[in-house]
């Protein structure tokens, strides 16, 4: 199971955070096919959100064949983001690491790794799509 | 909603209880004190040849707790009107708690009349048993003292209607003035004023008063009593005038307007301002020398005192109507009251 | 199944002042509604009219389809928590808990019990020993337990610290999740309806100014910013809610349903709080007949 967490001041409309939290977790493992999600009522209870918002993001969850709720008891996750990459995970992430420790090394702040790391990301997806 | 306001009340009709049942015993003992003094002093006191000295000592007997019932019985209908019919409403207004009550499943009709209801008919019982015992204990006393008149506010009946106009009142300025303590001083002051109007204003007309015209004996015996004594046993005198033999009203309770001046002169003596009695001289005080002469001049003159006065067999009807009185006041209160509530406080 | 408040025309007067007018309104069941305005706005006024503690001057309202404290069925549809939460400060917590149950047919004894142990009360506490946070809590408890349809709270955070705010907040919810309930609650601050609310009400100076679903509003209200301009020169399309200039440039925020075409404007989101304010500020501007809304700075 997982927990919610709430940022207001993001100007992300709160059931999209939902949506992206439990996206992140499918594609971190933490979530896998079968696990259910948190009920309306221990969301709405730990975060005092709308219950409506809940709702709407399980159906947004559902719509994108995620998750499938099963009524009187939960929804439950029913595919899993991760797959095979999962195991690939723990070298990228050591790469990655040793990337921004280099980077750090050569001056850059903070703000600098990220605007570099997201232009690589853009131009590298646009590569792929061309 | 019956629950509910007798949980509110609870700690009110405890302490209400708590009194009566103090009172009761207090009663019950000197009660039954009295009732044997009177059985060996006054009910024998012809046999001993005394009665004036065994009736003023019977009188006299536990004088505090006398004062004490009287006072209490003439204050208690007011208490309730302050302690428990003005809080009634005003309080729930003043804290606010009415927002709550008013917006669960009960109308606020039915809310007011249990309120009303249940604290109203304490009040009512309350009194009623207490005016009960101070009655049966009064008994003995009232029968020598030949007053019942005197104490009519504070014995049998009336007491309860009091009560129900105070509480009623207490109520109403309570949801007018929405203020506990402007509402308490507002029912003082208008159940004090509403007690005197009709005690004054409205009792003695209650029934057309009878009146009785007898010789007038003051003149002749200033150191006697009034000429009420005439009177049938326990009736209540409204006036005592003396009229002259033209019939004008020349005085009260057997004197003449400005004094009774007796001055001896040449022809005897002169009753200022009504006439002459030949041939007799001032009474000499201690003595009553000329009393039987000058009283015989006196009904000579026609000298007269007309009595005004309800008759004892008057107090029980004259006790029903105003305790009749007194409800209806508070029966329009209440409707007041309801009406307040529902169509004003808005 | 029926709006839980509409309201047409619907006014109230104290004497000479007008405490709500024309207030025409008519929100959907199933919704968490807020209700914003500044202090003396006639939010209070608009909540008591709906619960019946209040009979309107003018104008009609119907709760749930019915009038107002029609009588005890439609008392018992209806949950009320007042301002200031006003309970019997004598009374223990069990002692209104009986309250709730002698007055109300459909009491849910159970609901009451869990939610006072879940909030941690002493049910043998007299009231005047407890905190504001824990007021609260009970008058919510309160309310809940007698299984209403619709809930209306009446500034139930104003006196509430951040930490019970959030209690309070995530009570409520669970009970709307719970029960299905249809929620109005009021507020002077925008803050706190944001997480809970999907419906806004905006009362000022006893008129609405705006009401809708606030996702609908969010997606509506726009900020253009852009060189000055004559606002004359705007599409009809477009209501300008705020507008501020300097010498150089203006920016405004508008509402529209159709796009904004014109190139030479920046469009930018805003956010609930800034959409809220600027009807406050328009609202403010018309009664002290300034101007309006064009605050020129030179």
């Amino acid at each position: 199971m997982i927990e919610f967490h709430l940022d207001t001041r993001s100007g992300v409309a709160p059931y999209l955070q939902v949506v992206h939290q439990v996206r992140q977790a499918l594609r971190l493992g933490l979530l896998r096919e079968g696990d259910q999600l948190p009920t309306v009522k221990d969301v709405v209870a730990r975060l005092a959100i709308n219950p409506n918002t809940v709702l709407k993001a399980y159906r947004e969850l559902e719509h994108d064949g995620l998750a499938a709720a099963r009524p009187g008891i939960g929804t439950f996750v029913t595919k899993t983001l991760s797959d095979a990459s999962l195991a690939a995970h723990a070298g990228l992430r050591r790469e990655l690491l040793r990337w921004f420790a280099n980077a750090r090394r050569a001056g850059l702040d903070d703000e600098s790794i990220e605007a570099l790391f997201r232009d690589c990301l853009r131009s590298a997806s646009g590569e792929e799509v061309a | 909603m019956i629950r509910l306001t007798a949980r509110e009340f609870r700690t009110q009709a405890i302490v209400a209880l708590g009194a009566l049942v103090i009172a009761a015993i207090v009663l019950a003992i000197t009660g039954a004190s009295l009732t044997h003094l009177y059985n060996a002093t006054v009910a024998n006191c012809k046999m001993n040849g005394d009665c004036s000295t065994a009736t003023s000592l019977f009188l006299s007997t536990d004088s505090g707790v006398q004062g004490t019932l009287d006072f209490l019985m003439i204050v208690i209908p007011g208490l309730i009107g302050i302690f428990w019919g003005a809080p009634l409403l005003a309080r729930e207004l003043e804290t606010g708690t009415y927002r709550l009550a008013w917006t669960q499943s009960v109308t606020r009709a039915r809310w007011l009349a249990v309120k009303i209801g249940i604290v109203g008919v304490s009040s009512l019982l309350a009194t009623g048993l207490l005016s009960l015992m101070v009655t049966w204990w009064f008994g003995p006393l009232d029968r020598v003292n030949m007053s019942i008149f005197g104490s009519f506010d504070q014995r049998d009946i009336v007491p309860i209607g009091y009560a129900a106009f105070a509480f009623a009142l207490g109520v109403t300025c309570g949801a007018v003035l929405r203020r506990t303590l402007p509402a308490m001083a507002t029912t003082l002051v208008g159940f004090v004023a509403v007690r005197l109007v009709i005690f004054a204003g409205v009792r003695p007309n209650l029934m057309a008063p009878l009146h009785r015209t007898v010789i007038n004996t003051v003149i002749a015996h200033p150191t006697f009593t009034p000429d009420q004594g005439t009177l049938p046993a326990n009736a209540w005198v409204l006036s005592d005038q003396t009229i002259n033999a033209a019939g004008n009203v020349i005085g009260q309770n057997g004197s003449i307007n400005g004094g009774t001046i007796l001055s001896p002169g040449a022809t005897g003596l002169t009753i200022q301002g009504v006439g002459t009695c030949p041939g007799i001289a001032p009474p000499t005080p201690g003595t009553g020398g000329v009393g039987p002469a000058l009283q015989k001049c006196v009904d000579n003159l026609h000298i007269r005192d007309v009595l005004t006065y309800q008759p004892s067999g008057r107090y029980w009807p004259f006790q029903v109507y105003e305790l009749a009185i007194f409800l209806t006041l508070a029966l329009i209160l209440v409707g007041l009251c309801f009406w307040w509530v529902r169509r004003r406080i808005i | 199944m029926s709006a839980v408040l509409e309201t047409s025309a619907l006014a109230k007067r104290y004497g000479r002042r007008w405490a709500l007018s024309d207030c025409t309104l008519k929100i959907p069941p199933g919704h968490v509604v807020g209700l914003v305005g500044p202090n003396g706005a006639g939010k209070t006024t608009l909540l008591h009219l709906a619960v019946g503690l209040l009979a309107p001057t003018s104008g009609a309202i119907t709760v749930l389809g019915d009038r107002p404290a029609k009588g005890a069925t439609q008392l018992g549809r209806v949950g009320f928590v007042a301002q200031e939460t006003p309970l019997y400060a004598g009374l223990s917590v069990a002692d209104h808990l009986h309250f709730g149950a002698w007055l109300n047919p459909g009491w849910d004894e159970r609901l009451a019990q869990r939610r006072i142990e879940q909030i941690a009360l002493d049910p043998r506490q007299r009231v005047r020993e407890l905190s504001g946070g824990q007021r609260a809590q009970l008058a919510l408890t309160l309310a809940v337990a007698k299984r209403p349809e619709l809930l209306i709270l009446d500034e139930p955070l104003a006196s509430l610290d951040p930490l019970a705010r959030r209690e309070f907040l995530q009570n409520l919810m669970e009970s709307v999740a719970e029960h299905q309930l249809s929620v109005v609650l009021s507020s002077h601050l925008v803050s706190d309806l944001e997480r809970v609310c999907e419906y806004l009400i905006v009362l000022v100076s006893s008129h609405v100014q705006v009401a809708g679903e606030i996702e609908g509003l969010l997606a509506s209200h726009h900020r253009l910013t852009g060189p000055r301009r004559d606002l004359g020169t705007l599409p009809a399309s477009q209501e300008i809610i705020e507008a501020t200039h300097t010498d150089r440039q203006s920016t405004l925020i508008v509402r529209t349903d159709q796009p904004i075409l014109d190139p030479s404007w920046t469009v930018e989101q805003i956010g609930l709080e800034d959409l809220v304010l600027a009807y406050m500020g328009r609202a403010a501007s018309i009664r002290g007949s300034r101007p309006a809304f064009l605050r020129v700075q030179p």
